[in-house]
């Protein structure tokens, strides 16, 4: 191909300059298309989609009207039997096409093509054809629309394949809010109310799924739409809510929140009735689909009735019902929506309601006998503190959250212990922490390495809120043991809680607590390099946050002791904690000038001359880091 | 969910010509160590590579869209794939084989392939089978129509359909739509001769209920039959994860759904849909690949096949194949 | 059947690769025409060094960038791989065909391309060069990403030789990577096969066995008919294809069996032998035990004859469907050993790890 460049660049220079056709231009530029012709019929697909990636360049090269008259026919042919990574790639090309067929005045010629790649099998490739062709749609004037771009979504919602039907469902978005005109208006939506009929699921699929894309335009321009339009939304509504494949109606729950936001946003309340009862035949809907749809939507389904509290008192036995579900997964997906539904409810109902029916349902879910369905809870549950006054929390939140803090299923543990803030901020935190213990130490030990670690990084937050003396006593053993885990990333995390740790009770709790006792570690242990070496880490991790005493004192003499370690690996990284314990004492240079020349440089050129060569490399950067901070 | 059920027929017979081309099919006479069906087998086979790349050259011409996707899964044949499709084409076939030798010579029998897709044994049997009266090859809408255009194309394969007559029955139909299908089934074959059912890889993406349905309606309706199926299962063993990364690898990548792997997820388990069946009194066997494999290839044949490619992956090869089955039940013998 | 019963593995593989099939409609049969398989056809190995590369400032920047960018499972430019292969050859060429090992070190198996549970490895057993390693071969084929974790090994053990050792195993070979993959990523990653042909040459200047503190004896495979001592190993022209036959074949490709004695492999190539053999050996080379890769255990580790041999597999649910554990194993300094087993790295915000599926009988 890289013949075909050259002339097609040159040419492409002079098209952006005059926009008249260049159509006359000399004769070498008829090779671009025959050769693309002739890679085009290439056997090796590869081929094919690499001549198709070129469209763009011979596009230039011919000019825009030898591009509509050659090019895209040729290509329109081509759409009918190739490939499929070769749809693909014509369907986005075809999509930028514009500018090279001379602007959107000749837009239209491109919509063939793009017609029948939008009737293809492949979901891929319709997907492809259907967002070029509403790029294109975007570029074309009122009286395009109507000429060419209308017919052509009347064609695909016709045909005989269930794929046109289904790509034009997404194409009418390009267009309803484009017609002024309320009768052609209102023809579209006749055609769509077809298409949310269809004999075929995946057609009404389709079309219920781009049904609240469409209200929601019409929502934005409020002037256009009038009643006729509403009945045959209201009428796509019904035939959705009731049809008879699950897969169709739980569509309807989306419609159902665009519709009420439509009605909201014109402050027009007299359906709200009828909508309220939609709204809760979809949440008791005899499918699980359907209910579990109406579940995982809730909240936004019932903020849209927010300030109507006899509507939201009507939602509750619905509410109810699904925290009951026999599905889990409709009871998982409503776990997650309970206190943003109990946020709706204001003032003293609000109350009455969370202990009256939300509380009781929250504590069968938090004995759910699905594990997924506790976890789904315990992820927002502690939200609800927000809701109650301190001593309602006490007494009737608190229990369950220190249920759950006992459960079997580590996920659930894990969950609230993550979302403790909210209920630290109302009741504090003491309340709870016997019941934390336990399951912080279990989560500790856990089988499953991921879990431990996650446990880990939710300590410093644990630790601000406990408090010192609770965690000298309760949990610093814990979090030293975790430096002996068999795992590195653990043993890693462990150092990292230790440096947050002590950026939280600081320098002087650090020395006393950590650093002295972590150089009494077990000797046996430190028998083992990776315990050494994870020692050195965590007191070289330290040293940036403990006062330079400490370091001088405590953390450097075990340093130099490990500068003849058997291992290469320990003594290389003394080399590197070196460079960190003279970054600390760098700006005190002259008091602690003994301690520098005296034993860390010395310690560091002895290092340099070490007889392996890592351990060289890195003692002379540490050395060369050492003098720079020196200097 | 139709159409991406019928593209599993794609890799079935890409997975056919892959190993064809790699020589592990057709079989040699004496792949089995069960003397008796390798004279038939012979038979069967007679023009095995030739009839399938005829079929893919005339697929190529009716619908470069599904050759290509054909194509691009024929790139890089895995030895652990081309043992596994040579498995289950000689388990399939050895197990009808062996029914059809309890017939007495001559008598008349029929064969009903469900959810043919582009599965050639209606040529193979009706070839070597002159006593076998109907060969009847179902499917989706979409799939029998290919079919049909390809078969109908100019050449060997047209000709000899031609041949075949009325012997050979291809016709779209529904297998969850029981009443439509067991209609126009039993308005072409004879209930009460032997029949042989094929199911491969079908079973498997139906429902529960489904599946039941179809089994228990087939075996009530016909008298003397073989049930042949050959079909995934999810695992049994404690810490068998298989069926459960095996559901979710389809899901994720092709939106493709196994109802019952985990729930049919041993041999035995497996069984239960037939011997559900309480009013028909039946003899049902089931197999795993591994063990058909071990037991009842030779060793010459082995030996052939391990000359084909290097099979680095024998381990795997163990994994995969003790998670799909070979069933044969039959009733009325 | 014209199938020849005799036909050696050689002509069996070649004769794949030239598909009959689509010979005719397919032009991309003609891309294994143009295969060369004449080892060092890349050209990396022209012009060796007569000693072990010295790292200067300079490549140590540029290995620290490679890896950098190898580390977010990026590939090397073809040029940089070209360079990457070169310096490579002047680190491995020099090592001996037992590499001796000093403890400690973590033994490593198979990785077979799954470059995102190698990673995992690391989170497991510490990154290199903080903890030093020892890989038991099959790096590449099989996992879709065989390019960017043979890159990464291999410029991870230019930059630290002393820190990790890469050993070769029997899909380190020409042969075997055109059937499992490896051929076919570089080529769909590079639009050629250069790249492929120079990380084959490479191949095979990667030593073949290892011995830590003389007393386990590391290799992909197993043990040879052909080799009694481990100073016979020593002797062995290790530079050169992997053979179809003889000792370093075998190395490769033998398996432990619970049958006695040697057996034929149902792999085609190499032996299977029995707890007698490998007691022999370990006796006759004063061995602790042999460690081993090359086969899929389910735990990730598995013991086989009263422990004179273990195997380790290191790629967890091998090919994205066994669903088995990974494993590794620590020696420590004091020659006690502690396995690790880990299962597939969680990729948050990945749900699968590329659109292709795993090959399923369907």
């Amino acid at each position: 191909m890289s013949t075909a460049t050259e002339p097609a660049n040159g040419a492409a220079a002079g098209a952006a300059g005059a926009s008249t056709a260049p159509g006359t231009a000399p004769g070498e530029d008829v090779y671009p298309l025959a050769l693309l012709m002739d890679e085009l019929k290439h056997d090796d697909i590869a081929n094919r989609v690499e001549a198709m990636k070129k469209l763009d360049t011979i596009a230039i090269a011919m000019g825009p009207e030898r591009t509509r008259d050659e090019l895209v026919p040729f290509l329109t042919e081509v759409a009918q039997d190739d490939e499929d990574e070769v749809f693909a790639v014509l369907a986005d090309e075809l999509g930028e096409f514009v500018p090279y067929v001379g602007g959107p005045q000749h837009a239209t010629i491109l919509l063939p093509a793009l017609e029948i790649l939008a009737s293809t099998e492949e979901t891929l490739v319709r997907d492809k054809a259907v967002a070029a062709l509403n790029s294109i749609a975007c570029e074309l004037s009122e009286e395009q629309i109507l000429s060419d771009f209308i017919p052509l979504i009347e064609h695909l919602a016709v045909a005989d394949w269930f794929s046109s039907k289904v790509s034009a469902c997404g194409l009418f978005k390009s267009v309803i809010v484009r017609l002024k005109d309320d009768t052609l208006r209102k023809n579209l939506l006749a055609l769509y109310l077809q298409l949310v009929q269809d004999d075929t699921p995946m057609v009404k699929r389709a079309a219920a799924k781009n049904l609240p894309t469409l209200i929601d335009l019409l929502r934005q321009n409020p002037d256009l739409s009038n009643d006729v339009d509403w009945d045959f939304i209201s009428n796509m509504f019904q035939k959705i809510i009731n049809d008879s494949q699950d897969s169709v109606k739980f569509l309807a729950v989306d419609c159902l929140i665009a519709i009420l936001r439509f009605f909201n946003t014109k402050h027009v309340d007299q359906h709200f009735r009828d909508l309220l009862s939609s709204a809760v035949k979809l949440s008791t809907d005899d499918a699980w689909r359907v209910r579990y749809m109406a579940a995982d939507k809730f909240e936004t389904l019932a903020s849209q009735f927010a300030g109507h509290d006899d509507y939201l008192t009507e939602l509750l036995p619905p509410f109810l019902a699904l925290c009951e579900d026999n599905e889990s997964d409709v009871r998982k997906a409503i776990a997650n929506e309970i206190p943003g539904f109990a946020k709706l409810f204001k003032g003293t109902q609000q109350s009455a309601v969370i202990l009256t029916k939300v509380l009781p349902a929250v504590q069968n879910l938090s004995m759910d006998e699905n594990e997924a369905v506790r976890a789904a809870l315990a992820l927002k549950v502690t939200n609800l503190v927000e809701l109650m006054s301190k001593d309602e929390a006490i007494e009737n939140l608190l229990p369950i959250l220190l249920n759950m803090l006992k459960d079997e299923f580590p996920d659930v543990r894990l969950n609230i212990i993550a979302n403790l803030k909210v209920v630290n901020d109302v009741i504090g935190i003491d309340l709870l922490s016997d019941s934390l213990l336990p399951a912080i130490t279990e989560l500790a030990n856990d089988i499953n390495w991921r879990v431990r670690l996650a446990i880990i990084e939710y300590i410093p937050i644990l630790a601000e809120h406990l408090g010192v003396d609770f965690f000298n006593q309760q949990l610093s053993d814990l979090c030293l043991s975790w430096l002996w885990d068999t795992v590195f990333s653990i043993r890693e995390a462990a150092v990292n809680n230790l440096k947050k740790l002590t950026e939280i009770f600081g320098p002087e709790w650090c020395r006393n607590e950590i650093v002295s006792r972590l150089l009494k570690s077990d000797s046996q242990l430190l028998e083992n390099f990776i315990y050494r070496f994870t020692l050195l880490s965590a007191l070289t991790a330290l040293i940036p946050v403990v006062s330079a005493d400490t370091v001088t004192e405590q953390i450097l003499p075990f340093v130099k002791h490990l500068a003849d370690d058997a291992v290469a690996n320990i003594r290389f990284n003394v080399a590197k904690s070196y460079a960190v314990v003279v970054e600390v004492l760098a700006p005190h240079r002259d008091q602690y000038a003994d301690v520098i020349n005296g034993t860390i440089l010395p310690s560091l050129n002895a290092l340099c001359q070490d007889q392996d060569v890592d351990v060289q490399y890195f003692s002379k950067q540490s050395l060369a880091r050492c003098n720079e901070l020196l200097a | 969910m139709d159409r991406i059920i019928q593209q599993t027929d794609n890799d079935a017979f890409s997975s056919k010509i892959c190993a064809i081309e790699c020589k592990y099919l057709p079989p040699p006479q004496d792949a089995l160590l069960d003397a008796r069906g390798n004279k038939d087998i012979q038979e069967l086979y007679r023009g095995f590579a030739q009839m399938h790349n005829e079929y893919y050259a005339q697929l190529k011409e009716e619908s470069r869209n599904v050759y290509g996707r054909i194509r691009r899964m024929t790139r890089n044949p895995f030895p652990v794939m081309n043992y596994g499709t040579y498995l289950r084409t000689l388990a399939i076939d050895t197990t009808a084989l062996k029914f059809l030798e309890g017939i007495p010579q001559g008598t008349e029998f029929q064969i009903v392939n469900l959810g043919c897709g582009s599965d050639l044994r209606s040529l193979q049997y009706l070839g070597a089978f002159p006593s076998l009266k109907r060969f009847v090859d179902i499917d989706f809408t979409d799939a029998i129509e290919l079919k049909g255009r390809i078969l109908d194309r100019p050449g060997p394969l047209h000709t000899l359909t031609e041949q075949f007559g009325d012997r050979y029955v291809i016709f779209e139909g529904d297998l969850r739509e029981l009443k439509g299908t067991m209609e126009k089934l039993q308005s072409v074959l004879d209930p009460s001769l032997p029949t042989v059912f094929i199911t491969e890889c079908v079973l498997c993406y139906m429902t529960d209920s489904d599946s039941q349905q179809l089994i228990t309606t087939i075996m009530e309706t016909f008298s003397h039959a073989l049930w042949v199926s050959y079909d995934p299962i999810g695992g049994s063993a404690p810490g068998d994860r298989f069926g459960t990364i095996m559901k979710q690898n389809l899901m994720d990548s092709r939106n493709l759904d196994m109802p019952t792997l985990l729930q049919y997820n041993s041999k035995d388990n497996f069984a239960t849909r037939w011997e559900n069946c309480k009013t028909v009194k039946s003899e049902v066997n089931v197999r795993d690949m591994w063990d058909f494999l071990e037991s009842s290839i030779t060793t010459k044949e082995k030996g052939r096949l391990r000359s084909l490619q290097f099979l680095d992956e024998i381990e795997e090869l163990r994994v995969m194949q003790s998670h799909y089955v070979i069933l044969s039940v039959t009733w009325g013998c | 059947m014209d199938v020849d019963m005799d036909v050696p593995m050689h002509d069996a593989v070649s004769e794949q690769l030239t598909p009959t099939i689509t010979e005719d409609v397919d032009a991309s049969g003609d891309d294994y025409q143009d295969i060369d398989f004449k080892p060092g056809s890349s050209g990396i190995a022209d012009h060796k060094a007569s000693k072990p590369l010295e790292l200067t400032g300079e490549n140590i920047n540029q290995l620290d960038k490679w890896i950098e960018k190898l580390g977010k499972c990026e590939i090397l430019s073809e040029d940089d791989v070209a360079r990457l292969c070169k310096m490579a050859i002047d680190v491995v060429q020099f090592e001996e065909n037992v590499k001796p090992i000093s403890v400690p070190v973590t033994i490593c198996g198979d990785v077979h391309g799954q470059y995102h549970d190698l990673m995992e490895l690391f989170k497991i057993g510490g990154p290199c060069p903080d903890t030093n390693y020892l890989f038991m071969g099959d790096y590449v084929d099989r996992g879709y990403y065989s390019v960017e974790t043979v890159s990464y090994l291999v410029a991870m053990k230019i930059r630290y030789p002393r820190r990790i050792t890469i050993l070769r195993g029997n899909h380190e070979s020409r042969q075997i990577t055109q059937v499992y993959g490896f051929y076919d990523e570089c080529l769909r990653k590079y639009g050629s096969a250069n790249v492929w042909k120079m990380f084959t040459d490479l191949f095979d200047y990667f030593p073949i066995t290892a011995l830590v503190e003389n007393k386990i004896f590391c290799l992909h495979g197993g043990l040879s008919p052909m080799i009694e001592t481990i100073d016979q190993v020593r002797e062995l022209n290790r530079v050169q294809e992997v053979p179809h036959e003889g000792p370093m074949c075998d190395l490769l490709w033998s398996d432990p069996d619970d049958r006695g004695g040697w057996g034929i492999s149902p792999r085609g190539a190499g032996f299977t032998f029995g707890q007698d053999i490998s007691e022999q050996f370990n006796h006759t080379n004063n061995l602790t035990f042999v460690a081993r890769a090359h086969q899929l255990v389910m735990e990730g580790y598995a013991w086989s004859h009263q422990q004179n041999v273990v195997t380790i597999f290191s790629a967890p649910n091998y090919c994205y469907r066994c669903g088995n554990q990974a494993a590794i194993m620590e020696v420590d300094e004091n020659n006690n050993r502690q396995f690790l087993q880990y299962d597939p790295s969680v990729r948050p915000g990945e749900p699968t790890v590329t659109r292709k599926t795993p090959d399923y009988f369907l």
